[in-house]
């Protein structure tokens, strides 16, 4: 709105202080006025606004009719970094590699573990992993939007203590995390603390020995920690993020330095390769990437972080199938609640479900006659339409509105229909009609991985995102060099 | 598990430069970023008589009610300022905020997430 000509201020909470003015420099507008709100604390109760509000009105009054200064009206412009390498010179090997990391962390350039020195030679042996051309750009990291290219891939990987023969893998999670349509801001710069899922499939998944099976998301598979960390340390360093600068997540993420990076147990599967039901060959190799709340499990059901257990190791297939059913339509208000603006409530925008597996599991499900993802999905997509019938008057208007919305496009995209489904409603929402509680079959996912003989049903949700459509994306395996698949 | 695939180790990177030093490049990680065009912010408004200010939230929990009390004491201090309030996302995008600058003569903006 500066940019528009329209003068005016940008208010913020404590402890956003570097949040803001790294927001004004990212836009270009540095010496934007912005007025800090002492006391101002989401969720506080209403009565405590009124007081602050009067507070600093003066100020708000201040930043509106004094003219700028002259250091305001011609702000210095940012200094391009050119990014050069650094030369670490110690006593001993022991004192350089010291140096080196603390060197890299004070420049926010790790992520608090130790990190391996990429030099020349490493990356360089790194990149023997692809075919791909080292300046080949994959995509923009928000919030920064800092370059992400093969190389610099490759430098995050070596830091990571990566293998070549990984790089393909971390390269194809980057395409996903980077793509047109992904709102990576969300994950990478929420209070909310979101996470992110990298599941990789297909037959690279068996060639590097990634873990898909007892221990998945633990410890000791270098592929698995690894992968993970070489696109955590990517997201930090081409999105230029901190925590506490640009990176508000409250908690910090669970699974923060791995992210929830692991296999699909093709072995032991059923069903074909996760991929397929994204429109890949079963014979390909791909990974997909997937915003994942993280919350923990204490914000009800709807928020339920990280991953939480929907049925434990022995439950009746039939049994899980009605949980999964009760638990979604328990969230109907996700998409029927009344759309106010003025009370946002993030209780109040649809889901995807991610549910993991255990092969034991999956072929229960199977032995109740669906032979794929695909038919578990829409089989659960069906059972959680409601009737038009059964229906609140409020909640009727809520659909309404929400189909207004989305035609008319404003709101957040967590709060819209994709152009494609507001078909889907507007026929639905008539008597006779039913109206499902998600936006698509494709917001729910299944993968099957975990200990071959039993282990756990466990669950990610994840509202819509907010910036952009989309916080789930799979993509191919391509270039790899020394393994036989994701060629 | 079974090893699959034989790699050979990598290079070594360190340069014994004298004695008793240790001297090694590193590459820079990090993303480079292409600025946009640095811009001023827009010269203000002199005074607010008789001026529309905009107010503009995303709506989470309690906005609404400290956006309220600076409505009120807009139009309390300034009887001839006109209030419009405004609420989207946290970005307005670019139709919304064409709108606003349409409209309005100075704005307050608080969003949050």
């Amino acid at each position: 709105m500066e940019n528009l000509d329209l003068p005016g201020v940008f208010l913020f909470s404590p402890g956003f202080e570097h949040d803001a003015k790294e927001a004004a420099k990212d836009y270009g507008m540095p010496t934007l006025r912005t007025l800090m709100i002492p006391g101002f604390v989401w969720g506080q109760p209403d009565e405590e606004k009124t007081p602050l509000a009067k507070a600093s009105f003066a100020k708000m009054i201040d930043a509106l009719t004094r003219p700028l200064a002259i250091e305001e009206t011609k702000p210095e412009p940012i200094e391009k970094d050119p990014f050069l390498p650094v030369e670490i010179t110690a006593e001993s090997y022991e004192a350089a590699l010291e140096k080196f990391n603390q060197l890299f962390l004070d420049n926010h350039w790790g992520d608090g573990l130790p990190l391996l020195p990429p030099t020349p030679e490493r990356v360089k042996w790194m990149l023997t992993g692809t075919c791909r051309a080292p300046n080949e750009v994959i995509g923009k990291v928000a919030p920064k939007n800092g370059i992400a290219t093969i190389e610099k891939i490759a430098i995050n990987a070596v830091m990571a203590g990566a293998k070549p023969e990984y790089l393909p893998v971390i390269i194809a999670a980057m395409e996903g995390l980077t793509d047109k349509d992904y709102d990576l801001l969300h994950p990478q710069a929420s209070m909310g603390s979101f996470n992110i899922l990298v599941a990789v499939t297909g037959p690279v998944a068996k060639e590097l020995n990634i873990n898909s099976g007892v221990g998945y998301l633990g410890h000791g598979w270098r592929t698995n920690n690894t992968i993970g960390r070489a696109v955590r340390l990517c997201l930090i360093n081409s999105g230029h993020t901190w925590p506490g600068i640009n990176d508000m997540a409250n908690t910090g993420r669970q699974q923060s330095h791995t992210l929830y990076t692991f296999a699909e147990n093709q072995d032991f599967s059923p069903w074909p390769p996760y991929h397929v039901t994204q429109g890949f060959k079963p014979e390909d190799s791909c990974v997909t990437v997937s915003t994942m709340g993280s919350y923990g499990g204490t914000w009800g059901q709807a928020f339920s972080g990280g991953l939480r257990i929907v049925a434990f190791m022995g439950t009746p297939a039939e049994k899980v199938l009605s949980t999964v059913i009760e638990n979604i339509l328990s969230m109907r208000e996700a998409m029927f609640a009344q759309y106010r603006p003025e009370v946002f409530d993030v209780k109040h925008i649809p889901l995807k479900h991610i549910f993991l597996v255990p092969p034991e599991m999956a072929r229960n499900f199977q032995r109740l006659g669906f032979a794929s993802q695909e038919s578990l999905r829409d089989y659960i997509y069906e059972k959680t339409c409601v009737p038009y019938e059964q229906l609140s008057p409020e909640e009727i208007q809520g659909i309404q509105e929400k189909i207004k919305i989305s035609i008319a496009g404003e709101g957040s995209y967590a709060n819209r229909l994709p152009p494609d489904r507001i078909p889907v409603f507007q026929e639905a929402l008539k008597p006779g009609g039913k109206v499902s509680v998600l936006i698509t079959p494709e917001d729910i996912h299944f993968m099957v991985v975990g200990y071959p003989v039993g282990g756990s049903v466990v669950e990610s949700t994840y509202h819509r995102a907010p910036y952009k459509w989309v916080g789930h994306k799979t993509k191919l395996i391509s270039g790899a060099t020394l393994t036989m698949a994701g060629r | 598990m079974e090893k699959r695939i034989a790699v050979v180790p990598p290079p070594s990177a360190m340069e014994s430069t004298a004695a008793g030093s240790v001297t090694f490049k590193v590459l820079n990680p990090r993303g480079e970023i292409e600025h946009p065009p640095i811009l001023a912010p827009a010269p203000r408004v002199a005074e607010l008589a008789g001026k529309t200010v905009g107010l503009y939230c995303n709506g989470k929990r309690g906005t609404s009610v400290f956006f309220d009390t600076v409505e009120e004491l807009l139009k309390e201090k300034f009887p001839t300022v006109t209030v419009l309030r405004y609420t989207g996302a946290f970005d307005p995008g670019d139709k919304l905020a064409a709108q606003i600058a349409k409209e309005c003569d100075t704005f307050i903006d608080g969003v949050g997430d």
